[in-house]
């Protein structure tokens, strides 16, 4: 099989697309008959840091790690995040949990809706790494991390989950300019690109730029693994674009659910939002 | 060894899906005792269907499409090769790693296995043939003439599409006969206005809804389509046609019929003393036992290749290269439709028009070339081609190939983007003798049945088409005003990418024809050299045409039944 996934993952746009008819992913409404009542897990929207300790420190028994700590006031980190201990990552370490948390919650924050932090998103990227990404695909998307959290370090002396919401924009912003580069240059890219992870070969040298010593890290040139279609961002982006409009919250709060009826032509007002 | 009652039927049917289906049917209400086999597990109408209703986020993934790279393809590395492998539809592939056949040149093997075969996952879409088709071979010199016409055929077309409930929109073209359709499906806005812009620009060209397998009106106890979307899932309101909404139960209500699931069949029994065929041998996949059973007329419906095997490993001394071999044309000549080409763009405007509901069904641009004969546009190829596609609004998922983040990128995703079109031509596969499935000498299954070999590429006849594919879809859009279009072939020599097989219509290694020196079954679908054994899924197909095929096998399912009853009428078999 081998270097496939790019080709096979617009095929598989086309595939579906061809035995269906409409490359849009159908969902099904709530209200039809046939549908047992809608599970609604209760999600809290505003929680407190405090309150969320609270709650981890009773669910682990009333003791609580370092690690895990970080990683629930981590979970707090987007303004709005719901952080109960009940789920402990598979693949990530708190820290990195908590990094993701940050990444998502910038790329997607809380507005009048909830943001990536209430929508778990976190849980759907550690369950990706874990069961779907292949091993280097795995790799490739830990040393991004890794390089991201370096290099804020150096620019700030701080960790991206303690800069300010400002600080971790401008810090994102960059990460996507870079990995959009192409795109921008060449112009707009076909939308919808399923995840599957990238088994193609990668010249880029897998956790480079870590413990460079630059001095001025402001000026410190990008990445090659930051860059383009490849870049360690665009895998970033796609799991929490995908984590968080496929979510219950992304799909019933942010957007809405195109209901089970005789399809038709109907007229559309702006603000109205797309079908989940 | 126990000593069993020797267990007889009156048919016997090998394969569940449309084909076996419509078999059983049919040889049920007729009053014969039948006896279907299928190789996988039950699947109960209704209950079994685990996915369907299913919201995007009850799946740990997501509903991702699961590549074969993915841990979780790993018993399933060709299934995974299909856009439709993902992770509400697991269920209803095989897994390879059980059943593995050997690839010589790529070639993409997807199947079922499961009481109702592919009928629960195929993509409905039915399209009749035509003399344009039935001719085609004798016409232009490739492959055999078939032994049928459209005359032949079109009552038994009426006959299941009325049964089966087919939507569609009639357009009164010689070569894409019309039905006997229900009400016909929505086209959506951007849809209408491509329509427009190419019936303008290409008179004689048409767009139209697409002809499917799904209901707008009910039928019995089988509901109107309700738009949940993902038909592939299975559908508790029977809306589509599947063996376990449509056929099975049919066949059941007569009393007449036994199902016996995870039954794989070894091979044809054939006794060379009375010249018959007398039963199957199976082997039951749950105990591993060997076990023998009889019927006077033997349907087998196992799906093409898996027939094919079947066929070739049923050896006697009679039939030393398999039953109903004597032509040598059995593993030959195997078909699929190529696609994995076609065009994309943005259609401009129509900012406040939308759509509801989820179609389960996109448009159709009927064949165009070639149409007073298989080379009369005398083009660089021979035969024609038709499209596949549909329109829809920009939804949140362009958001991953986009740049931008934060508050913006959420704004934006919030309302629905830009319309897109796109469209994937299918095209005609010429009969070619190289293309071909024989039984390995050394590997086995687990269960001792030698492995089907597979070694099957394009011909230049397809690769010279699909550069009009390609071409033709551009030029369409940009003349409908559809702006960006850009078009793509994803065929790549002797790698993935549009390989055969992939377009999951695989036919024509058992074909029919009129001499039995060059073809396996009769124009009624009989083995020439065994009448009392019928072929009738794809592995019976002379020439491929470019339209879906599975309409086509059920029509010649119920059309062989009713012949093999009349001729077990007059004890002739």
């Amino acid at each position: 099989m081998g270097p496939q996934s790019a080709v096979a993952s617009r095929r598989a746009q086309a595939t579906i697309l061809c035995l269906t008819g409409d490359a849009a992913p159908r969902t099904l409404g709530p209200t039809h008959p046939l549908t047992s009542a809608p599970r609604r897990p209760e999600i809290p929207t505003d929680i407190t840091r405090r309150e969320a300790l609270r709650r981890a420190a009773l669910l682990l028994g009333g003791t609580l790690s370092a690690p895990t700590i970080a990683a629930v006031l981590a979970g707090c980190g987007d303004r709005q995040g719901p952080a109960t201990a009940a789920w402990t990552p598979r693949t990530l370490t708190p820290e990195q949990n908590a990094l993701i948390v940050a990444i998502a919650g910038t790329i997607i924050p809380e507005t009048e809706t909830p943001g990536a932090g209430a929508a778990q998103v976190d849980r759907f990227v550690d369950t990706m790494l874990t069961d779907h990404f292949a091993a280097d695909d795995k790799e490739r998307f830990l040393s991004g991390l890794a390089r991201l959290d370096a290099r804020t370090r150096r620019r700030h002396q701080k960790a991206f989950t303690d800069l300010t919401p400002s600080e971790q924009t401008a810090i994102i912003t960059e990460m996507d300019r870079l990995a959009f580069q192409e795109a921008m240059i060449a112009g707009r890219e076909p939308a919808g690109t399923p995840v599957s992870p990238r088994s193609q070969e990668s010249d880029v040298q897998v956790g480079q730029g870590v413990g460079q010593t630059p001095a001025d890290a402001a000026a410190e040139p990008p990445d090659p693994a930051d860059v383009g279609p490849e870049s360690f961002f665009r895998m970033m982006k796609e799991l929490a674009v995908v984590g968080y409009y496929t979510s219950e919250v992304g799909q019933t709060q942010e957007l809405r659910v195109n209901p089970m009826k005789p399809y038709r032509d109907i007229p559309y007002t702006p603000g109205t939002p797309t079908w989940a | 060894m126990l000593l069993q009652q020797r267990e007889e039927y009156d048919a016997i049917v090998v394969g569940s899906g449309i084909s076996g289906g419509w078999a059983a049917k049919e040889l049920c209400e007729k009053g014969l005792r039948t006896l279907v086999l299928e190789r996988g597990r039950n699947v109960e109408h209704q209950k079994d269907y685990i996915t369907e209703h299913k919201r995007d986020y009850e799946f740990p993934m997501r509903q991702r499409r699961i590549t074969p790279e993915s841990p979780l393809a790993k018993d399933y590395q060709v299934q995974a090769r299909t856009g439709q492998f993902v992770e509400a539809g697991v269920h209803f592939f095989i897994k390879d790693a059980e059943h593995p056949y050997i690839e010589e040149k790529p070639y993409t093997w997807i199947q079922g296995n499961q009481v109702g075969g592919r009928s629960l996952i195929w993509g409905r879409q039915t399209y009749r043939w035509s003399d344009l088709d039935f001719t085609a071979n004798l016409r232009d010199g490739h492959g055999v003439d078939w032994p049928i016409r459209y005359k032949d055929v079109e009552p038994w077309y009426s006959y299941v599409e009325r049964f089966a409930g087919i939507t569609g929109e009639k357009l009164g073209l010689a070569h894409l006969p019309d039905g006997e359709f229900q009400k016909p499906m929505e086209l959506n806005a951007a849809e209408q206005y491509v329509k427009a812009g190419i019936e303008k620009a290409f008179p004689g060209r048409h767009l139209t809804i697409g002809r499917c397998a799904v209901l707008t009106e009910p039928i019995g106890d089988r509901q109107p389509c309700h738009y949940c979307g993902p038909c592939y899932r299975g559908c508790s309101t029977g809306s589509y046609f599947s063996s376990q909404s449509s056929t099975l139960p049919a066949a059941r209500k007569t009393g007449k019929l036994t199902l016996r699931p995870n039954s794989l069949v070894h091979s044809v029994l054939y006794d060379e003393s009375r010249d018959r065929a007398t039963g199957v041998r199976f082997v039951d996949t749950g105990t591993g036992e060997f076990h023998d059973v009889y019927a006077t007329v033997i349907f087998l419906c196992a799906s093409t290749l898996n027939t094919t095997r079947i066929l070739l490993n049923s050896k006697s001394s009679r039939f030393p290269e398999g039953l109903g071999n004597s032509s040598g044309v059995v593993g030959r000549y195997l078909m699929d439709h190529h696609f994995m080409v076609g065009g994309a763009g943005e259609v401009p405007g129509l900012m406040d028009r939308y759509y509801e509901g989820n179609r389960p069904n996109g448009f159709y641009i009927p064949r165009f070339r070639n149409l007073r004969g298989p080379a009369s546009d005398r083009l660089k190829f021979v035969r024609g081609y038709g499209y596949q596609g549909g329109a829809g609004r920009g939804g949140w998922n362009r958001g991953i190939g986009e740049p931008g983040i934060g508050v913006e990128l959420k704004k934006k995703l919030h309302d629905p983007g830009p319309w897109r079109v796109s469209m994937l031509a299918f095209g005609e596969a010429l009969p070619d003798k190289d293309n071909r499935a024989w039984l390995d000498s050394q590997q086995t299954d687990t269960w001792g049945i030698p492995l089907l070999r597979i070694s099957s590429q394009w011909t230049s006849n397809e690769l010279a088409m699909r550069e009009d594919m390609r071409a033709q879809a551009g030029e369409m859009l940009e003349a409908a005003g559809v702006r960006n279009v850009n078009t793509f072939d994803r065929h790549k020599e002797g790698d993935l990418g549009a390989e055969p097989g992939l377009g999951i219509h695989e036919m024509g290694t058992a074909r029919m024809g009129r001499d039995p020196r060059t073809s396996a079954l009769n124009a009624n679908n009989q083995l020439h050299d065994v009448p009392n054994v019928y072929v009738t899924d794809g592995a019976c197909m002379t020439s491929s045409a470019c339209q879906n095929p599975s309409i086509t096998y059920m029509a010649l399912t119920a059309r062989a039944v009713d012949h093999a009853v009349r001729e077990l009428n007059r004890r002739n078999l």
